[in-house]
């Protein structure tokens, strides 16, 4: 807690890494296809000439902009820049429908500031302890935090409970297909060698998203987000008042951010659903989430941006990287010559913690930042005449799903399951189902096949699957979430009756 | 100019790992390229002389990796050595043989190779039917990368401290093994070992090293064979306990014994390296060899290889593919009795 390395975190030109990240970040992260992952990747060489303190905070800039500028396409467009704002799509993109996009982008960005300070602070006090958390997590509890995300569908879908858990299936089954999690079996590829390599998160977000936006676009007159009034500022006073209101929301949000993203193979999109999941049991009477309602933009921005300080927490300490795009930091910390691990938290540890300030700094620089590119992103969508939107969406959809793993068959499967989506979506399938399954379901099976063959041998299999205390946790928490909508339909019934 | 810490610290794991050490001919011939400045081999491609534009390397597992990280750490000293930017591209996905598919197909112009883990080609050998590649026809191994001796640990709160005990522990108990994917080298070793001595080993399959050292570190499987590097921060905190090396003693942990010496025959390994079209030109191949020889003797570069716990490798061209097609057939038979391919 040294201050000095504060005074070396907040240096001319620190700051201007600093400044620089977010911004570019923001605008990365905003691009659909274009992920943190990424963003951190393209910039990771140009690190190797820094101070390593300087090539830390430049990347976790850039990382926790990203992370942020997710939101505005899920809000403007109804397509997640990035996985981890996939939860921001459900009430974000309400919201802008509504004429409230300024609003939306606003709360997103206090709530992504505010979630960044909380992970940031836990990196920054808490480290080390915390880090055991990675260590409780075995394969089984992995296969029930998959399976409480999972369990989101049955809120999301809203009386369409079969359409839902079939688009979870749906998902599910297109996870599977390509080389097995874990077996390595490959599965599903119907002969064809380009299926080998499965289906893309990224690519199938910007297809089930994004596609039939610009369908519906074309297809329909009318312009595509609706203005309420003339747009000269973001109405923050009215977002700072939400979120004050919200604080509990935003407070636990960011915690369960910091959790998720301290667990190595989960990340900001499962930390998203889960905040998003738990605000939703915790509604308020008269809240509706999924129809616009700002809580759910607290919740999911509030935690990924969490997951940023919280990644960082096993990367630093246990050398395992909490989240992909640390994955990649991770790299350039070894290329640097810095040796993770508990002692770099002890002692004269200059470099962490003035990275960790630097973090701290960036994260309270997204703020004037983020609504400043915030205001003109909004303000850009809603002017811009739809014949030059679409084209320009539809040019990015193409442009970043080939960036995701420079393959041109992933553009026709993008634009396939566009189509599909497109398509179902007249009947009522959600893309949030489908998604879910194929971003979960991974995780679900991984841990399932793990923890079943590790039971096996040591022959519990039940004191496997129920025996383990957070394992239980994470069982009841799921039972609950199962049973809300059942119980908020009988509480209704009750309260007809009763009048 | 000779670096002197070259041989003393590589010769222990060499012995069982690489095909020979760096040998005083190789070094020196590199050296003498390094003092004679801008003496690097020149070939033309068409009518501009090599290299005038980028160079891609093509890798076929995630960022962030150790291939991936070799990939970069050589793409920034080659950069810096031809004066040309290098683009690394992970093309990942169905264990390495898309990355392996790319460059297979890609012009032999000297401007595109293949960062890969031998293991992910013969694995994919082993696992894939029909690949759309042969890695033996399409591809021309050109040279290693620096060679890490893996350890074996268990978990510090079984009574186990020698692979034997652990054979033991099995036989009462049917004991769990990590390995960082099915086939690779860690499942090869477990499978081995179980056959071996008669014992049930259970492969527990991860992707990737560290989530499962993790599980290893926190008591939910009971052994893992790794590197060094990754499993540092579970050794520091006592929460695993290393009890025999493959491939050699490796200078980060000189105590523990080899399984050789232990009288245990494994397989041999998994050797990270880079590889060009197989229509290449023998001037390209040579030029790509030279290149790499010439950053193995580079002070700044082996510090940081042996920092990071690596022995430096250094097979020329001339002997790589016949000492690669070995390995490959030692490996694919050790697989094969191990019963991994079908």
């Amino acid at each position: 807690m040294d201050p000095s390395n504060f005074l070396a975190a907040a240096t001319p030109l620190n700051l201007l890494f600093a400044v620089f990240g977010v911004a570019s970040g923001t605008v990365i992260g905003a691009i659909p296809g274009l992920t943190a992952t990424m963003a951190v990747a393209v910039l990771v060489p140009i690190t190797f000439s820094l101070e390593p303190s300087s090539a830390l905070i430049l990347l976790g800039a850039i990382y926790t902009g990203a992370i942020y500028g997710g939101a505005y396409s899920a809000i403007l467009l109804n397509t997640p820049g990035t996985p981890s704002a996939i939860a921001t799509t459900f009430d974000g993109y309400p919201m802008a429908q509504r004429g409230d996009g300024d609003l939306a982008v606003a709360l997103a960005c206090f709530a992504s500031v505010f979630g960044g300070l909380v992970g940031g602070f836990a990196l920054l006090f808490l480290a080390p302890p915390l880090a055991r958390v990675a260590l409780a997590f075995g394969p089984v509890e992995y296969f029930w935090l998959a399976i409480f995300g999972l369990s989101l569908i049955a809120s999301l879908s809203k009386g369409n409970l079969a359409r839902g858990l079939a688009g979870g299936a749906f998902g599910m089954i297109l996870s599977t297909v390509g080389v097995a999690q874990v077996s390595a079996d490959v599965r599903l590829t119907f002969g064809f060698p380009v299926m080998v390599g499965g289906f893309d998160v990224v690519t199938a977000l910007i297809g089930l998203f994004c596609i039939p936006v610009i369908i519906d676009l074309v297809a329909s007159r009318g312009r595509h987000l609706r203005i309420e009034t003339e747009v000269h500022s973001l109405r923050f006073g009215e977002a700072a008042g939400i979120m004050m209101r919200s604080r509990f929301n935003a407070v636990r949000s960011s915690v369960i951010g910091t959790i998720v993203g301290i667990l190595p193979g989960a990340g900001g999109s499962v930390a998203g659903l889960v905040a998003y999941s738990e605000a939703r049991r915790a509604a308020r009477p008269g809240q509706r989430f999924g129809e616009g309602e700002p809580d759910g933009i607290i919740a999911s921005e509030s935690a990924n941006n969490a997951t940023v300080g919280g990644g960082f927490i096993p990367t630093l300490v246990l050398g395992v990287p909490g989240t992909p795009p640390d994955a990649v930091i991770l790299g350039a910390l070894l290329v640097q010559g810095i040796r993770t691990g508990p002692a770099l938290f002890q002692g004269n540890s200059q470099i962490v913690h003035t990275f960790i300030y630097g973090l701290l700094i960036a994260t309270v620089l997204m703020l004037p930042i983020g609504l400043l590119i915030g205001r003109y992103a909004y303000k850009s969508i809603i002017a811009i005449p739809k014949a030059l939107l679409v084209p320009s969406v539809a040019f990015m959809t193409i442009i970043g799903t080939f960036a995701t793993r420079n393959n041109v068959s992933d553009i026709v499967i993008m634009l396939g399951l566009g189509v599909f989506g497109w398509v179902v979506g007249r009947f009522g399938f959600a893309a949030a189902p489908i998604v879910l399954g194929l971003i979960l379901g991974p995780i679900a099976e991984q841990g399932f096949v793990q923890a079943w063959t590790i039971g096996a041998a040591t022959g519990n299999l039940p004191g496997m699957f129920f025996g383990r205390p957070i394992s239980i946790g994470i069982i009841v928490a799921t039972l609950v979430t199962l049973s809300l909508p059942a119980l908020a339909e009988r509480r209704a019934m009750r309260r007809e009756s009763g009048r | 100019m000779k670096n002197p810490r070259i041989p003393s610290e590589i010769d222990p794991p060499l012995a069982e790992a690489g095909p020979h050490a760096p040998s005083r001919r190789r070094v020196l011939g590199a050296a003498a390229a390094v003092g004679a400045a801008a003496a690097l081999p020149r070939f033309a491609i068409g009518q501009s002389a090599w290299p005038s534009k980028t160079i891609r390397i093509v890798v076929g597992t995630s960022t962030g990796g150790l291939t991936d990280n070799f990939a970069r750490q050589y793409g920034d000293f080659i950069s810096r050595k031809l004066g040309q930017p290098v683009v690394v591209e992970n093309r990942t996905g169905a264990s390495g043989t898309i990355a392996a598919d790319v460059v297979a197909k890609s012009p032999p112009d000297g401007y595109t190779f293949l960062v890969t883990i031998s293991t992910t080609v013969w694995s994919a050998r082993a696992l894939y039917s029909k690949l759309p590649f042969d890695p033996d026809k399409d591809l021309t191994p050109v040279t290693l990368f620096p060679s890490g001796a893996l350890l074996m640990a268990v978990n510090d709160k079984l009574p186990v401290k020698t692979p034997a005990e652990y054979i033991e522990h099995a036989r009462k108990n049917k004991a769990t093994f990590g390995t960082y994917s099915p086939a690779s080298l860690p499942h090869v070793i477990a499978d081995t070992l179980g056959r071996s001595r008669g014992v049930d080993i259970e492969p527990i399959h991860y992707k990737g090293e560290s989530p499962m050292w993790i599980d290893v570190a926190s008591g939910q499987v009971d052994a893992a064979v790794g590197s060094h590097q990754a499993m540092l921060v579970h050794l520091q905190r006592n929460l695993i306990r290393p009890v025999a090396a493959w491939g050699g003693r490796t200078p980060r942990a000189p105590e523990v014994p080899t399984f050789k010496e232990l009288g245990y025959e494994l397989v041999g390994g998994a050797y990270r390296g880079l590889a060009l079209p197989k229509s290449a030109s023998a001037e390209v191949t040579q030029t790509w060899s030279d290149m790499i020889a010439e950053i193995n003797t580079d002070p700044e570069f082996i510090r940081m290889m042996l920092d990071g716990g690596y022995a430096m490798l250094d097979v020329p061209v001339t002997e790589m593919q016949a000492w690669m097609e070995q390995k490959s057939q030692e490996y694919l038979d050790d697989a094969r009795n191990a019963g991994l391919i079908r």
